[in-house]
């Protein structure tokens, strides 16, 4: 009955309701959307790091993870012993550098990874054959209007005085393809890891860093542990690691996701409050008629917190689709920051983004309901019929 | 056309090591160097002017180079490097070079013009040139740099939008039910003789009396949580900027926005109201 | 288990102060009286005489400041919420002067309203809504609101709903005061049909009319029986 009851009274102010509802649904969604946010950037920073294919990055002592400017000295020997340990599967040298890549008519700058055949899964393969030769991203491409079979020129300088690219060798676009952690508008290619070796005169098996994919099972804090002992120049991160140290940067989000969080809450506690205090103050006198019919206080106080429940229940997935759907252009306008990679979301829709909002929610109800709740239990029925009355 | 991603002093500086001349293996030949040190790096490493350390370009320490803290500054804050916590450390430039092995050779060159405003003509004409290198007016570096920024002011816009719509249903509904709660007494007022005008008036009045001392009210709030944001976070970044700043303009948008919602919820009522017949209102 | 020849509700020296402001205002000052089954009690007196304060001692919506009341032998004062609440549902049936039905439900919700909380079977509560709203000539209303009915037809619902879990006392708190005289006369009746089939009714009225209905008629003043 109570239930039954519940929904008739709000049923009985429509657009009284319906405001709630959407004033309730939109601070939800903003709740939603920074619920998305709070671990949406760490999330799909993790996923990227996981779609890399490797567990373990092996860099320079004393370099950022991300920086590929020291080049590290024997890293191929270095990568031998590091795939002798049994829990590695494979240990594989990386170069990563900027270089000129020049067509007969034109000139473009990208940003090229010497890769060995284990490490063919940071890039998906769109078009052609990837050989012996480059695979380049479509922003590379598109700048230089190249693609499979054409021949290019790779050069490590030009010259600024009299600007003749050095240092050139000669190479044949392979296939195009798509990089896992490109940054947005970067022009990448790759190439084999001997080639860009040759290219920059590396001939001691120097390498940018070291990438390590575990044997499963393996866990890879022995594996870094041990990397580091046996390696005291070096340093190894485990991608959660890596993630750990991105996060300490994400402090701004974070932050701010628990203030507009906490914003989003209060409006809708206040809101919720607010208006079923109002309600029950209209309906005094028929809450002191329907206890003197029998209607036991708690059942009474029940009718209020539900009535807060339904609407709370009602506006959840309205939230939910309201909030996934500002999550795309939310996203969108972070994303075009600069410097990123174009695979990072900040916005990622979880199942446990939604299930945090919609608990958030029903505190909230619960919460909005607790005074409005309270008057109502604590109504004298004699009172209230004889004010009603007069 | 893009030159190959400069390798900034900042970065190369960032690798370098640092140790006390009493550990590690020094030239006592050579001359010293003199360094400067931003007020965060010598505060971190405990360093002050007249101090002598040990500079590397190698994690290693190899090719180790005495240097002697001559000055300690603090330069001027950005925003974007805030979060970074950035070490900084301003040598000579024959000294990096010295250091870094790269004779000659710089990241940057920056070029002061007799007459600054035909700095896009000499950047054209540079980039003409085709020489490997990129230049930039400061107007363009200034846009460039500040673009984080656009985006994250484009995302704040975003953000407020969606909490303007959930604040203004939210005072609608508010003022909506606070006159619904006054029906009883409008009906009353309506049967004695008071013109629904001057009913309507007096609704807008408390309407936008209401929304004056909710924005009042709201902007004290606003207030003190841009305070609580400034005093969390400026110690927590080591900085002077500020976070949360309170301008005109947004304290005139936000008091417009609310008198206005205010002032449209009270129409909203005070039509609904005067449509009911005043009997209807007191409940016969 | 109440014996035929028990009263119903037993009122002791019950005595029922209110404080307003400060002040200390006696409603009851000490009244003493049964209600036994079957019986038919009107109650007259001026306003502010203390008429509803005791009626709402009767029903266990109020207890008193001091004495007793016993409601079906039990002692009022020394109830739980819960089991009051319980009594009221299943014994005592209640007529507000302002109806109190629910502006948002249709006479027959309304009606219902009792059944459900007490847990009464689907298939019983439809035999006895349809019995009640028969009962009151309100059949062809069931499905209308509240706002839809005249002042008399809403008393008649509001006694359908008092009368829905089949109370051994029904109490009356000013029926026809919201209605006019022919209206008021029919709920006499009505009332009077009520008691015909063995519900103790208590009325409170200021209509000297249906007052004389009533096999027991008292009358309050100042707080005190006569």
């Amino acid at each position: 009955m109570v239930s039954f009851l519940a929904w008739k009274n709000l049923r009985r102010s429509a657009s009284r309701t319906v405001l709630l509802i959407a004033g309730v649904s939109i601070a939800g969604a903003l709740l939603f959307n920074m619920s998305m946010l709070a671990e949406g950037l760490e999330t799909s920073f993790e996923a990227v790091l996981g779609r890399l294919g490797y567990e373990v990055r092996v860099v320079l002592r004393g370099t950022l993870p991300f920086e590929a400017e020291a080049l590290m000295p024997a890293a191929a020997q270095t990568a031998v012993s590091i795939a002798a340990h049994p829990s590695v599967a494979w240990a594989a040298p990386v170069l990563a550098t900027n270089i000129y890549v020049l067509t007969p008519h034109d000139r473009a700058t990208a940003f090229a990874l010497g890769l060995k055949p284990e490490l063919a899964g940071v890039v998906s393969i769109t078009h052609g054959i990837p050989g012996r030769g480059l695979i380049i991203n479509p922003e590379l491409a598109h700048a230089l209007q190249i693609g499979p079979g054409d021949v290019v020129r790779l050069a490590t300088s030009v010259n600024p005085q009299i600007g003749t690219a050095e240092r050139t060798s000669v190479a044949t676009v392979d296939a195009l393809g798509e990089y896992v952690f490109d940054l947005r508008s970067q022009r990448t290619l790759a190439l084999p890891f001997e080639e860009l070796a040759a290219l920059l005169e590396l001939r001691q098996g120097q390498a940018s860093f070291i990438v390590v994919k575990l044997k499963d099972g393996a866990g890879p804090d022995a594996v870094v542990q041990w990397i580091e002992t046996t390696f005291p120049a070096l340093d190894a991160f485990s991608i959660p690691d890596l993630v750990s140290r991105v996060r300490g940067q994400l402090t701004y989000f974070n932050h701010f996701a628990a203030i507009l969080s906490a914003v989003s809450v209060l409006v809708a506690v206040l809101l919720i409050g607010a208006v079923l205090t109002l309600a029950v103050g209209e309906r005094l006198g028929e809450a002191a008629a329907l206890r003197a019919l029998g209607l036991r206080r708690r059942r009474l106080v029940l009718l209020v917190f539900l009535e807060g429940a339904v609407v709370a229940v009602v506006s959840a997935p309205l939230a939910l689709l309201l909030g996934a759907a500002l999550s795309q252009p939310l996203d969108a306008i972070l994303r075009s920051s600069p410097g990123l990679p174009q695979d990072l979301h900040f916005f990622v829709l979880t199942p446990q983004a939604a299930i945090r909002t919609v608990i958030l929610l029903l505190l909230t109800a619960t919460i909005g309901g607790l005074y409005p709740a309270w008057v109502a239990g604590r109504l004298n029925i004699a009172t209230t019929l004889h004010q009603e009355i007069q | 056309m893009q030159v190959p991603r400069p390798r900034l002093i900042l970065l190369a500086v960032l690798v370098l090591s640092l140790v006390p001349t009493a550990t590690a293996g020094r030239s006592p030949d050579q001359p010293l160097f003199e360094i400067g040190l931003s007020r965060r790096t010598a505060e971190r490493l405990g360093l002050s002017v007249g101090d002598v350390i040990e500079v590397s370009a190698d994690p290693s320490m190899a090719q180790s180079r005495r240097a002697r803290v001559t000055m300690v500054w603090s330069p001027p804050e950005h925003p974007a490097d805030v979060a970074r916590g950035d070490l900084v450390i301003r040598f000579h430039l024959p000294d990096l070079q010295s250091l870094l092995q790269q004779p000659d050779t710089v990241d940057r060159i920056v070029v002061r013009l007799l007459d600054p405003t035909r700095a896009s003509w000499l950047r054209d004409d540079l980039n003409a040139l085709g020489r490997g290198y990129d230049a930039y007016t400061a107007a363009d570096l200034a846009r460039i740099t500040s673009r984080t920024f656009r985006v994250i002011t484009q995302f704040h816009r975003a953000i407020a939008l969606i909490t303007l719509l959930a604040s203004g249903i939210f005072l609608i509904t508010i003022m909506a039910l606070k006159f619904t709660e006054m029906r009883k007494e409008i009906g009353a007022l309506r049967i004695v003789g008071i013109a629904k005008e001057t009913i309507a008036f007096t609704v807008l009045g408390i309407a936008a009396g209401a929304a004056i001392a909710g924005t009042a009210v709201g902007l004290a709030l606003g207030a003190v949580l841009a305070w609580g944001i400034n005093a969390y976070y400026q110690p927590l970044f080591h900085t002077h900027l500020r976070f949360a700043v309170i301008t005109p303009q947004a304290l005139w948008i936000v008091a417009a926005l609310a008198v206005l919602l205010g002032l449209a919820a009270g129409a909203a009522v005070s039509v609904r109201l005067l449509r009911q017949h005043p009997l209807e209102q007191v409940g016969r | 288990m109440i014996l035929m020849n028990e009263p119903i509700v037993q009122i002791t020296e019950a005595t029922r102060t209110y404080h307003l402001d400060g002040t200390a205002i006696s409603a009851l000052r000490g009244v003493t009286m049964e209600v036994r089954q079957e019986e038919f009690i009107s109650i007259a007196g001026p306003s502010g005489s203390g008429k509803s304060t005791l009626l709402h001692l009767m029903g266990g919506v109020d207890l008193p400041t001091t004495g007793e009341v016993r409601l079906f032998g039990n002692v009022t004062h020394r109830l739980t919420d819960r089991t009051l609440s319980n009594l009221r549902l299943l014994r005592v049936g209640f007529i507000f002067q302002r109806f109190f039905l629910l502006p948002m439900l249709t006479v027959e919700e309304n009606v219902l309203l009792p059944m459900l909380e007490a847990g009464l079977q689907a298939q019983r509560r439809g035999e006895r809504l349809e019995d009640l709203l028969s009962y009151v000539g309100l059949a062809h209303r069931r499905r209308h609101l509240p706002g839809q009915l005249s002042g008399g037809e809403m008393q008649r619902a509001a006694i359908a709903r008092a009368l829905a879990n089949r109370p051994h006392l029904l109490l009356a708190d000013e029926p026809t005061g919201e209605v006019d005289q022919q209206t008021g006369q029919q709920i006499g009746r009505l009332l009077q049909r009520i008691n015909g089939e063995g519900v103790a009714i208590v009325l409170v009225t200021h209509n000297p009319e249906l007052a004389a209905l009533a096999s027991t008629r008292l009358t309050m003043r100042d707080g005190l029986l006569s």
